[in-house]
């Protein structure tokens, strides 16, 4: 069939090839002239700017020519050939930055690795679609970077990347390998089950191991111990059923070694007291991801300087967190603990996705006793300092590319929406001129 | 129906907000019960007393239906609102509630949903005879989140699954019986145009004409025989033909005559009671606009559309009846060429369609969209004017249930269904304070129970009320609870946490699971 349309093609005469050719340099051309309108410099004047969560201008006007922030200013004076955008209440930040995001693929079965328990070699990059609707509701709604962390389903899971919810196609990818995330609780469990044998008995490559936290950890500690001999340049004792790859081994050595960002995924008490065990143990520097119970152990997480990237906030759990069981002692008064004593908190919106989506959950997270300059370096600042991306994103500064937001009023409040978002100096969402939709 | 609420609420305010936790009342003893409902009502009786005007005095007035008074008071008089004015008069025995820097508002208005009930729809596909009154379970969660949220008035309806639902009725989300509970009875029909899963609308319609024919057969026979044994009675012989007959009997017809099965449909199509028609799909909507011109009811009819059927938009602006939207405002269309997604904002297009509209909550969402306040803020949000939004979750949907002479704005005369706010409705940071429902405060954010444990910090959950399950209400459990944070300061290393864990919940007790909140 496949050979039959190719042929077809080849026997396309050269007249169709060139008509189909001028076609195209029409379209490119249209394309290009269509770039051009969107370089003219835009002025926008705000209300307020957050130039970062703690340092505020109000009233200011920006400039953004060709894609860069070229003046902040209190006023700016309009040159003849700047569009002019003034919405009256509007404040501009900094493009939001969710640090655990699941974008781009999909939960659960389908996209989660079932071949082991340990699989820091591979990349949640691979099996992501950066053109995924995901991506563009993301951008819409203000968020103009992610880390996209691999599904839960791994007890050492897949490296998680950073990349731009929207822009040029070549610019999408900040990092491709920022952190390597492991998981602790019931979801590897849980999930390991989904590639279980049916009659449940005896064990075969299609049997994962852990069915139960013991198992779980045991998998960690055999994964790192055998990381650590290998870089003694000792043998590990056996390399059977639970060990680690020899793939996975080197990159295991870079994560002891601090090469690679680590994470730990835990909601529970019992797993973020784990969590920290471990680290102790193999003296790994982690940030924790959702952290549900992290008011629970703030003493253990100041003490060992563990950051949280706390989230998503809820009223009633969503998703696998609510057949876990390890999200019934979420507490509204989480987030506002661990900053008051503080801890580095960043906020996340995990899987969750539309009205429970990054903007949001900094709504839900002043509704829930924080500031707004609080929510905002939870959603900007905060995280880029833990991607390391903080010369990029998280705040305005004159001269970089322009990743921001305007939004229609006050930020993170539920009669807000993002009304322009700029992602690294691209206008990828413009709602300024049409409503309702 | 003053004096029953006022016993109720004295029963609520004896109780405290959390008291539909069967499991918990059960495991404490009963001595601890009682030395609590002591203390409780020494707490209570000072302030409720017996007085029957409160006035709330000083806070900012959003009465919906009229100019917003910046700094104003409220007076409540024997379940209604006596007077609203930026200076009122009291009584000298008035309670004097203090609101400065708070917003009087209207108690929001659910204007359509099956939550409360035990199981929303019957098997059967015609049942107008059925009433939600017997399957309202009063110690529903859900309940507690309305008060919380301020939802003091929910329109209880059948579910969409069955052609011809029972009889709905307007609750508030406080009381021990559905009694205690109703507002308004015998509210509307539900009838569903949209089939349920698995069936055809052509059978759909063919049920409803056929229910109507029946329905109609079975009215004329009734008349016929009534003015039959009228004339036996009077010792006459039959002297006009049938249809006159029918025509005679109608007239000679007593309520108590119509069997029960018939009573709410008969009502229906003489136009006595409403319709709530459920439209899920654009394609819908056309024929329910024709089913209810057909059978008499259209002036009484409500549509509860789906996403979709915003498409009907014109012919929803020429019915120009009001409609219950959606719980997920945003409808989402996947091209099936490009994969492209389209969303449109329903609320807006309504608006735009100059229709009455009541916004729902989405029970499936984890937190904003679960509040009426918050789905009317994402209608500011995209453009619908905030006097619109605001009636959408009081006014408008209280209309629609026939009780906006009732209920749904703080005009003199209504029913004093009424929440003191900590800001601005649709503010992301605002809390209700205090709730009244027919002048009689039923919730105090200082005392909900819930809201203290989720806002605790770990060392004030100690006591038996703010245990951490919620469950642990008993002395050994609070031992446990004791232990628990005192080995937070060891070593977490030596401890054996699972040995911790367990004893929180007695064996046999059923650990509470979140409800499932799969959607409609």
């Amino acid at each position: 069939m496949m050979i039959r349309k190719c042929a077809n093609i080849r026997g396309i005469g050269s007249i169709a090839i060139m008509r189909v050719a001028t076609a195209a340099f029409v379209l490119m051309c249209l394309a290009h002239r269509a770039n051009a309108d969107e370089s003219t410099p835009i002025l926008i004047r705000a209300k307020k700017i957050y130039m970062s969560p703690d340092h505020v201008m109000s009233p200011g006007a920006i400039l953004v020519r060709d894609g860069r922030i070229d003046r902040i200013d209190e006023t700016i004076d309009i040159a003849d050939d700047v569009r002019v955008v003034d919405l009256g209440e509007a404040t501009i930040t900094a493009g939001l930055i969710d640090a655990n995001s699941n974008a781009g693929y999909r939960l659960g079965y389908h996209d989660a690795e079932h071949a082991s328990e340990c699989i820091p070699e591979m990349r949640v990059l691979d099996t992501i679609d950066l053109e995924s609707n995901d991506f563009k509701d993301l951008a819409r709604a203000g968020v103009t970077t992610v880390y996209v962390s691999p599904d839960s389903a791994s007890v050492i899971g897949a490296q998680g990347t950073i990349v731009r919810t929207a822009g040029p196609a070549d610019s999408r990818v900040i990092e491709e390998t920022a952190g390597v995330k492991a998981t602790l609780g019931r979801e590897p469990i849980f999930k390991a089950s989904f590639n279980r044998t049916p009659n449940r008995f005896g064990t075969s490559f299609l049997t994962r191991r852990p069915t139960t936290r013991m198992g779980l950890v045991w998998v960690f500690r055999k994964s790192f111990h055998d990381a650590q001999l290998t870089a003694r340049g000792e043998k590990p004792s056996t390399h059977g059923e639970g060990s680690p790859s020899e793939a996975a081994i080197p990159y295991l050595i870079k994560i002891l070694n601090g090469e690679i960002p680590f994470r730990i995924q835990a909601r529970s008490q019992l797993d973020i007291l784990t969590a920290i065990r471990l680290s102790r143990e193999f003296n790994l520097k982690f940030v924790l991801e959702e952290g549900t119970d992290a008011y629970r152990c703030i003493d253990e997480l100041k003490e060992n300087k563990i950051p949280v990237i706390y989230g998503p906030i809820f009223d009633y759990p969503i998703g696998f967190r609510a057949g876990t069981g390890e999200s019934e002692r979420f507490r509204y008064s989480a987030a506002t603990e661990l900053l008051k004593a503080g801890i580095t908190m960043a906020l996340s919106a995990g899987d969750t996705s539309g009205e429970s989506a990054l903007p949001m959950q900094a709504g839900y997270a002043m509704r829930v006793g924080l500031t707004r300059e609080q929510a905002l370096a939870a959603v900007t600042t905060v995280p880029a300092e833990l991607l390391g991306i903080g010369d990029l994103a998280g705040s305005l500064a004159s001269g970089r590319a322009a990743d921001l937001v305007v939004w229609s009023g006050e930020p993170f409040e539920a009669t807000t929406r993002a009304e322009m978002v700029f992602v690294n100096g691209s206008l990828v969402s413009d709602r300024t001129e049409k409503s309702g939709s | 129906m003053t004096s029953a609420i006022g016993e109720m609420a004295m029963i609520q305010k004896q109780t405290p907000i959390d008291r539909r936790r069967p499991a918990l009342v059960r495991q404490m003893p009963v001595a601890l019960v009682l030395v609590g409902l002591a203390v409780m009502s020494v707490l209570a009786t000072d302030r409720t007393a017996t007085a029957q005007s409160i006035l709330l005095q000083g806070g900012k007035i959003i009465p919906v239906v009229g100019d917003t008074i910046e700094k104003g008071d409220v007076l409540i008089k024997n379940g209604f609102i006596e007077a609203v004015g930026e200076k009122v008069d009291a009584p000298f025995d008035a309670t004097v509630v203090d609101c400065t820097n708070k917003v009087v508002f209207p108690g929001m208005f659910d204007a359509h949903t099956w939550r409360g009930m035990d199981q929303p729809n019957e098997s059967p596909p015609v049942t107008p005879f059925l009433n939600v009154y017997d399957a309202i379970d009063p110690s529903q969660l859900f309940f507690e989140d309305s008060l919380r949220d301020g939802v003091l008035s929910i329109h209880i309806a059948p579910g969409d699954d069955t052609v011809i639902g029972g009889m709905s009725r307007v609750v508030h989300p406080i009381g021990l019986t559905p009694s205690e509970m109703t507002t308004a009875s015998d509210i509307a029909l539900k009838l569903s145009i949209t089939p349920k899963s698995g069936f055809d609308r052509m059978r759909q319609m063919a049920t409803f004409r056929e229910t109507f024919r029946k329905l109609d057969e079975d009215m004329k026979a009734l008349a016929e025989k009534t003015y039959e044994d009228q004339l036996r009675k009077d010792g006459k012989d039959l002297d006009v033909p049938p249809e006159e007959a029918q025509k005679r009997g109608r007239e000679l017809l007593k309520p108590e005559d119509v069997p029960e099965k018939d009573r709410n449909l008969l009502a229906l199509t003489q136009g006595k009671v409403r319709a709530f028609v459920h439209c899920d799909k654009a394609m819908d909507v056309a024929t329910g606009i024709r089913l209810a011109k057909e059978h008499g009811f259209f002036d009484q009819t409500v549509f509860v559309l789906g996403t979709e059927a915003f498409k009907a938009a014109d012919a929803l602006k020429a019915a120009g009846r009001p409609v219950v939207l959606d719980a997920q405002l945003i409808h989402v269309e996947t091209d099936p060429l490009t994969g492209d997604e389209k969303e449109t904002f329903v609320p807006k297009i309504i608006d735009d369609a100059g229709l009455e509209f009541a916004l729902l909550r989405n029970w499936g969402s984890a937190m904003g969209e679960r509040y009426l306040w918050y789905q009317a803020a994402r209608c500011v949000r995209e453009g619908v004017s905030r006097e619109h939004a605001l009636k959408a979750i009081t006014l408008w949907p209280a209309e629609m249930s026939g009780l906006g002479h009732r209920l749904g704005s703080l005009e003199v005369g209504k029913d004093a269904n009424v929440v003191v706010l900590t800001g601005d409705p649709l503010d992301m940071q605002s809390w209700v304070d205090k709730a009244y429902v027919q002048g009689i405060e039923v919730y105090e954010r200082s005392e909900d129970i819930r809201l203290k444990r989720l806002f605790a910090e770990p060392a004030d959950e100690q006591g038996p009320s703010t245990s951490a399950e919620g469950e642990a209400a008993t002395e050994d459990n609070h031992e446990i609870h004791k232990n628990e944070y005192k080995d937070k300061d060891a070593n977490p290393d030596d401890k054996p946490r699972r040995e911790r864990r367990e004893g929180r919940r007695p064996r046999g007790e059923r650990r509470r699971r979140p409800r499932d909140e799969s959607g409609e």
